[in-house]
């Protein structure tokens, strides 16, 4: 009889681990993380000649199940819900079908000017083969606070698009703190931006108290802070840079550090870390320069967003 | 009557193998396997949904040298001073294989081939192309050279469960320590005495992301010129390509 039970409770364990699970409903994906779209346009560089989108090779699709793992040396990364309810993260590496323009170009989908120098990369659409997408934008390492900021910044699958809310930014960023590693970094703000906003969000908080601009006097990027940064440090990343040792005596190999460089370090080691964040950082807010030394410890406010790339 | 047959064939086989496993008697052979595609240029590298694609090369369990030829796309068992060549030790003791359209580049320290994977699963026959997860990076040191393995989850297998080297480590004790020992061991020692190989240890996911990455991208430019890149306007600029503006009106 017990054996029965057993076998019984068995059967309907497997059965219940067999349902669609709540995340998996398309309703309630459209709903959370909004509704499945095209991205708005695709670069000339993405796709190759036979019109197939160049994935981007460091792409890692996270749930529950498959975490994603972030290392602040490749930083800045890019997000997107997938059609499942997966977040599909890769970092902005060079694209090698992508040129880059030693006098600046014209770029054709926005109709802005691009500065002498700048490279063609991998952009959202990279991270889902050109397929539709939910809300997306990006993960950025501001080396102040060594924390991780989420943003709703992606030309393609959050501007342009009338759903795009910021109840559906929280839940994204709930969804990626959860299933994405910070690689031993810690979490900060998640931040809405309203320039990547559907014009009635947009309506509604640039009436909030809680608006914020990365300028004030300028009021630039105008944002709004939806989740504070997290405190306690992400332990799990530290066990997944250590190294195992063949000289172990015990019948488990044991740990040991492979990589005990500093993050800041290693991203002044990465001309392209240097380049796109810092710079550009600091052009923003020129009073940080003149600063005195003891003025200058006091940590700056992480950016809402890296640059004014709209991809 | 038909029992003691059977086992008469095995025994003959057991002999034929066993001579083969030793190295003492081996039989010439050309063996190679054609696949439906190119093994290095023909497969994708990454899937959508975040897995690699592996070649496999050598199924887990034996010790013939199969290799993927980069000119003919085909997987040779490796011919040594014209005999195949087999190695000389224990079969793998996992699948073998690479990741196809990647390359290490010899500029920045590599080998020119593809990244080699180790596929943890049942063992695979030569030429099948499986998806898995990189977990880590078995560091390895070939004579002085760099000759890291890539270390592959196969899916719908006991191992997909693991996520990293430590969780591999908590689930299925000692599979680490086989795959250091029988990586370092099986080229045997040299003169001195010492072992050819030698390993540092294991790298985690993040830095095997990051080695699959930069090979599959070095790989592409390698194979990518002008000819491939859509051709700009008069002044230079980009032409558009695709703008839908696909717009989600909430309908």
């Amino acid at each position: 009889m017990r054996n029965l039970c057993k076998t019984l409770l068995g059967g309907l364990l497997l059965a219940t681990s067999a349902l669609p699970t709540f995340a998996e409903d398309p309703a309630k994906l459209d709903e959370m993380f909004g509704v499945l779209s095209q991205p708005a346009y695709i670069k000339h560089y993405e796709a190759n000649l036979q019109g197939k989108v160049v994935l981007n090779p460091y792409l890692q699709a996270a749930n529950k199940d498959n975490p994603a793992i972030l290392d602040v040396k490749r930083a800045p990364y890019n997000w997107v819900i997938d059609a499942e309810g997966r977040v599909a993260i890769a970092p902005e590496a060079a694209h090698p079908l992508g040129r880059t323009y030693e006098k600046g170009f014209f770029r054709p989908e926005d109709k802005s000017t691009r500065k002498p120098g700048t490279r063609e990369n991998f952009g959202h659409v990279s991270i889902l083969g050109g397929a539709p997408g939910r809300i997306s934008g990006e993960i950025l390492f501001d080396k102040e606070s060594k924390t991780w900021t989420l943003n709703n910044k992606s030309g393609r699958y959050s501007k342009h698009n009338t759903d795009r809310t910021a109840e559906q930014m929280i839940q994204a960023g709930k969804l990626i703190r959860e299933v994405v590693n910070p690689g031993g970094a810690t979490w900060g703000p998640v931040f809405y931006l309203l320039e990547y906003a559907p014009a009635t969000e947009v309506e509604k908080h640039m009436k909030s108290p809680d608006l914020a601009y990365d300028d004030a006097k300028k009021k630039s990027r105008p944002h709004i802070i939806l989740m504070p940064a997290l405190e306690a440090p992400a332990k799990a990343a530290k066990a997944e840079k250590k190294a195992l040792s063949l000289q172990d005596p015990k019948p488990e190999a044991k740990t040991e550090k492979v990589d005990k460089k500093p993050a800041v370090k290693d991203e002044k080691a990465d001309p392209k870390v240097e380049k796109k964040g810092d710079a550009k950082d600091e052009k923003a807010d020129p009073k940080a320069e003149k600063k005195g030394d003891a003025k200058a410890k006091k940590p700056k406010k992480p950016k809402a967003a890296q640059n004014d790339d709209p991809s | 009557m038909k029992t003691n047959r059977l086992n008469l064939h095995k025994f003959a086989l057991a002999l034929v193998l066993g001579s083969a496993f030793l190295g003492a008697q081996t039989i010439p052979q050309t063996h190679v396997v054609k696949g439906e595609k190119h093994f290095i240029a023909g497969y994708d590298p990454i899937n959508i949904d975040g897995t690699v694609n592996v070649v496999i090369e050598i199924s887990a369990g034996t010790t013939a040298k199969y290799q993927v030829d980069v000119k003919t796309g085909m997987i040779e068992l490796e011919q040594k001073d014209g005999a195949p060549r087999f190695v000389k030790y224990l079969g793998y003791p996992c699948n073998y294989g690479n990741i196809p359209r990647s390359i290490l580049d010899k500029k920045k320290g590599g080998d020119g081939d593809a990244v080699d994977a180790l596929v943890l699963g049942a063992a695979l026959p030569s030429g099948s192309v499986v998806r898995g997860r990189a977990i880590g990076i078995l560091s390895l040191m070939d004579t002085g050279e760099k000759d890291d393995k890539v270390v592959v989850v196969a899916e719908n297998t006991p191992f997909a469960a693991c996520r990293s080297i430590e969780e591999l480590d908590k689930k299925f004790p000692g599979v680490t320590t086989i795959l250091q020992t029988w990586f370092t061991s099986y080229k045997g020692r040299d003169k001195e005495g010492k072992l050819l190989l030698s390993s540092p240890g294991f790298k985690g996911r993040s830095d095997a992301i990051n080695f699959i990455g930069d090979a599959v991208l070095d790989y592409e430019k390698s194979v990518t010129t002008d000819a491939d890149r859509r051709p700009l306007d008069e002044k230079g600029n980009p032409k558009l390509y695709r703008w839908p503006l696909a717009k989600n009106m909430g309908e």
